[in-house]
């Protein structure tokens, strides 16, 4: 029960913090990805393709491929999570940013950061802007493109979550979670983002 | 340009992405360079450069490029489009960066074989599987291997394996794979590819317990050919008996001979397979904890997996 009283205290502390700063934009459409963990060969591609785009020296990665793994020889697991900014709906980084860089577009949702008005902080830690210029050209972020399992995909984040949204991250049968192990609690922030789990990955209820 | 490995079907565009990094050129550069140099040296050899390279300029070694290109079309144009029934252009291929053959019917493997009856080229003119020509051998040393191949496929014993005497001293069986990060030793110096991944040695938690090391401990890796000291990344995921370190890591030697970057380059066997590859896997090691520095290339650029990775018990 501990840890349901420290879950509940958490949450009354991020509705206080959320109440005294701001109201979350509601967009048009609310972008996301979809990221299947067991068909991911954990390559990385993504990572690195984000890195080109974002033009980052070795160091920080905006997207970050973890790899999990578990059991006892020889009755062993591994799977891959793969996760970078979440694009939340309530979007934790954004009452934090002394500057008022961070923004929630109201057209698709992503939470993009003002280069201009950020004074590097690091209170965010937030960083993908979803390659909003790709996505405004009618292509998808360079991550999704450099992914040769197809395993990771944008879409809006509701159809992704019900299914719908006609997608290879998607393989028949499968149905998306809004949570796997080694996550934090999505209630908190309502991050976009949905996975395939592992069978080991899967979280109760 | 490039064929995609091993020769398939379509032709690759690989135009130049920067400019060459300090005084690199070319072999082509260099010796056309060096034909004209010789040339100047030696009267005998009158024209040899413009007949070693007759596209190029005297500058080539400087600015190569447009020579480069001319050499390229000419083979697109004169070769490929004539002769392989290709019939995009060379600016239009340089612009669509692939060219994709149409075949009229599937390729399919051995099919004048199958079904017109053409023979094999094997002694029989069939599918050996036993081989005739190795059942014939009668002196071993005197073929190309210096020791009995079987004449049909079976296992034989490796030069090394779990079940030598020798595993007394060196108890592990070390298997060296492709690295994912680079391939063999090529792009090991590109800082993104090194984020990803640090040379590391894989050993079975079991394993590490009995030797007394943990995640992320720098370990030696020796046996009577060399040592090589590299971090341990500890899992269950790897066989008991059984050590992975990847082959293709850029060596660095100390004073003492140790190479410090984790190359099994220094544990190997000088010794072939019959069919000519490198004995990479038939390796016999031993593992113990060490106080020297592992040096994960000429910078370090990586964090090994093994300092950061989440583990669920």
């Amino acid at each position: 029960m501990r840890e349901d009283e420290l879950r509940e205290k958490l949450k009354t502390a991020i509705e206080r913090r959320k109440a005294s700063t701001y109201v979350p934009v509601v967009p048009k459409t609310q972008l996301g990805f979809i990221h299947h963990n067991v068909d991911c060969i954990g390559c990385r591609a993504c990572e690195i393709a984000c890195k080109d785009k974002n033009g980052l020296a070795p160091g920080p990665r905006f997207r970050r491929v973890m790899y999990i793994e578990g059991g006892k020889y020889p009755d062993v697991f591994a799977y891959k999570v793969n996760m970078s900014c979440n694009h939340c709906a309530e979007p934790a980084c954004l009452p934090t940013c002394p500057t008022g860089a961070i923004w929630k577009r109201p057209d698709n949702g992503i939470v993009d950061i003002d280069s201009t008005l950020c004074i590097g902080c690091r209170r965010c830690e937030a960083a993908c802007n979803l390659c909003v210029d790709e996505i405004e050209a009618g292509r998808k972020p360079y991550c999704v493109m450099a992914c040769m399992m197809r395993v990771l995909d944008i879409g809006p984040i509701d159809q992704l979550a019900a299914g719908t949204w006609k997608t290879p991250a998607l393989g028949p049968g499968d149905k998306p979670v809004r949570q796997v192990k080694n996550m934090a609690d999505p209630a908190l922030t309502n991050p976009s983002i949905v996975f395939i789990p592992h069978s080991k990955g899967r979280v109760e209820g | 340009m490039a064929l995609p490995w091993y020769k398939g079907h379509y032709y690759i565009h690989r135009p130049k992405v920067i400019e060459p990094m300090g005084e690199s050129r070319t072999d082509f550069q260099i010796f056309t360079e060096m034909a004209y140099r010789l040339e100047a040296l030696d009267p005998a050899l009158k024209d040899f450069g413009m007949r070693y390279n007759p596209r190029a300029e005297r500058s080539y070694f400087q600015n190569p490029d447009a020579t480069d290109e001319a050499y390229l079309r000419a083979w697109w144009e004169g070769k490929v489009m004539k002769h392989q029934g290709v019939e995009m252009s060379w600016d239009d291929f340089k612009k669509h960066g692939v060219y994709k053959f149409k075949l009229d019917k599937p390729l399919v493997a051995f099919r004048a074989q199958i079904e017109d009856g053409e023979k094999f080229s094997t002694p029989s003119g069939k599918i050996e599987i036993l081989s005739t020509t190795l059942a014939k051998v009668t002196d071993w040393t005197r073929t190309q291997y210096g020791y009995e191949i079987p004449y049909i496929p079976k296992w034989v014993e490796p030069f090394e394996s779990l079940n030598s005497p020798k595993v007394k001293d060196y108890p592990f069986h070390l298997v060296s794979p492709h690295p994912r990060w680079r391939t063999h030793s090529i792009f090991h110096n590109i800082g993104w590819l090194r984020e990803t991944y640090q040379q590391e040695l894989t050993l079975n938690a079991s394993d590490a317990q009995k030797l007394g090391v943990k995640m992320g401990d720098i370990v030696e890796v020796w046996n009577e050919r060399g040592r090589t000291v590299v971090p341990v990344y500890v899992t269950e995921r790897c066989m008991p008996g059984v050590a992975v370190l990847f082959e293709g890591a850029w060596m660095d030697l100390d004073a003492k001979g140790i190479d410090r970057a984790g190359n099994p380059d220094f544990l190997t066997l000088d010794e072939p397979s019959p069919a000519g590859a490198f004995a990479y896997n038939t390796v016999l090691v031993n593992v113990k904890k060490t106080d020297l520095d592992h040096k994960p290339g000429w910078d370090i650029l990586a964090t090994a997996r093994s300092f950061v990775f989440r583990r669920d018990y």
